[in-house]
């Protein structure tokens, strides 16, 4: 970083104290978009996923149970 | 690095995970669904082409149990038909045997009224029997006495023929005697070696009788030389017992015979076809 001669973002040396810059709104904005995909995963893993616990798989040797259906 | 930078790398880390996490599952989920999903599609089809070669196997099993049904629906009236058919037959049946019992026993009826009557008869047929038997045996008495009044009416006939011929012999014996006596007046004799009689009975009949032509009775007799006649020979002509006159041969054939009638004397008579000639009984 120093050898690039402080010229990006974040780049003030050790001696200056740190700030939000634009890679913390990127990071806010990756969150955000994670957040959302989780959310949306979540939701739709909760669709198929047994027992509507989205992390759980059907077991291969037992037929598939969605929740809610008969 | 801020510590909201920081805070949000760490979140954005754990975000991250927890979505590796949450799309792992999701895919393993998808995948094992869609794997169901196809297996059941596949299922699915195949329980379709099951089910519609099922349905055709059910339409064509369907229309051969109609055909089926149809001809046993057939079959069912035809029998009904030959039910009813013989059902009527059977009551006709029923009837004629009825009637031929009915007729059995008028039959019976005659029968026994036949063998009342047969008994009868053969009772009657028996005392006419015995009657047939007396009359018969009365018959056989009767005929006997007849063949013996026959036997005696034969006998006198006989008896009776002899005596005739013999009356007739006398009668040509007096013609005789009688033409010598008028010989013997007139001193004539008579030429008796001309003259033969025939040395065994003879009758025969007159078939023919005409004039000669000198006009002398001719008269043809059905006897000649196959009975022992020759020419000369002298016969007596009579009807039944009555002596006409005499009759010598002139002509002798085989079965017939002319002679020259002489009637001695005697009143002419008439000679018929008929008349019989007969010789003298020696």
């Amino acid at each position: 970083m120093t050898q690039l001669g402080m010229q990006l973002p974040g780049s003030h040396g050790r001696r200056m104290s740190a700030s939000m810059n634009v890679y913390t709104a990127l990071m806010f904005v990756a969150c955000l978009c994670l957040l959302a995909a989780v959310v949306v995963v979540y939701r739709a893993g909760s669709g198929i996923a047994p027992e509507g616990q989205p992390w759980k798989t059907h077991p291969a040797q037992q037929p598939v149970r969605l929740p809610g259906a008969n | 690095m801020h510590p909201v930078t920081k805070v949000l790398v760490v979140l954005a880390a754990l975000l991250s995970i927890a979505l590796a996490a949450l799309t792992i599952a999701f895919t393993a989920n998808a995948e094992r669904l869609r794997g169901d999903f196809v297996n059941e599609r596949e299922a699915a089809q195949a329980a379709r082409d099951a089910a519609s070669r099922d349905m055709s196997a059910h339409s064509e099993e369907r229309n051969r149990l109609r055909s089926e049904i149809d001809s046993l629906h057939n079959q069912v009236s035809e029998m009904t038909s030959r039910l009813d058919g013989m059902q009527r037959e059977n009551s006709r049946l029923l009837a004629e045997l009825r009637t031929a019992e009915s007729a059995s026993l008028a039959v019976q009826a005659q029968l026994d009224q036949l063998s009342a009557t047969n008994e009868t008869l053969s009772n009657l047929i028996a005392r006419y029997r015995d009657e047939v038997t007396s009359l018969r045996e009365s018959g056989l008495r009767f005929a006997q006495r007849e063949i013996g009044l026959s036997d005696r009416v034969s006998d006198l006939s006989g008896q009776l023929e002899v005596a005739l011929e013999n009356n007739r012999a006398l009668q040509e014996q007096l013609v005789e005697v009688r033409d010598q006596l008028a010989a013997a007046a007139t001193g004539e004799t008579v030429d008796r070696d001309a003259v033969a009689r025939p040395s065994m009975p003879i009758r025969a009949r007159i078939t023919d009788v005409r004039r000669g032509p000198a006009g002398d009775l001719l008269v043809q007799i059905d006897a000649g030389q196959n009975d022992m006649l020759r020419a000369m020979m002298e016969l007596s002509i009579v009807r039944g017992d009555r002596f006409l006159g005499k009759v010598v041969l002139q002509t002798v054939d085989i079965a017939a015979s002319v002679g020259k009638v002489d009637f001695l004397g005697l009143p002419a008579t008439e000679i018929r076809s008929g008349d019989y000639v007969i010789s003298v009984i020696q």
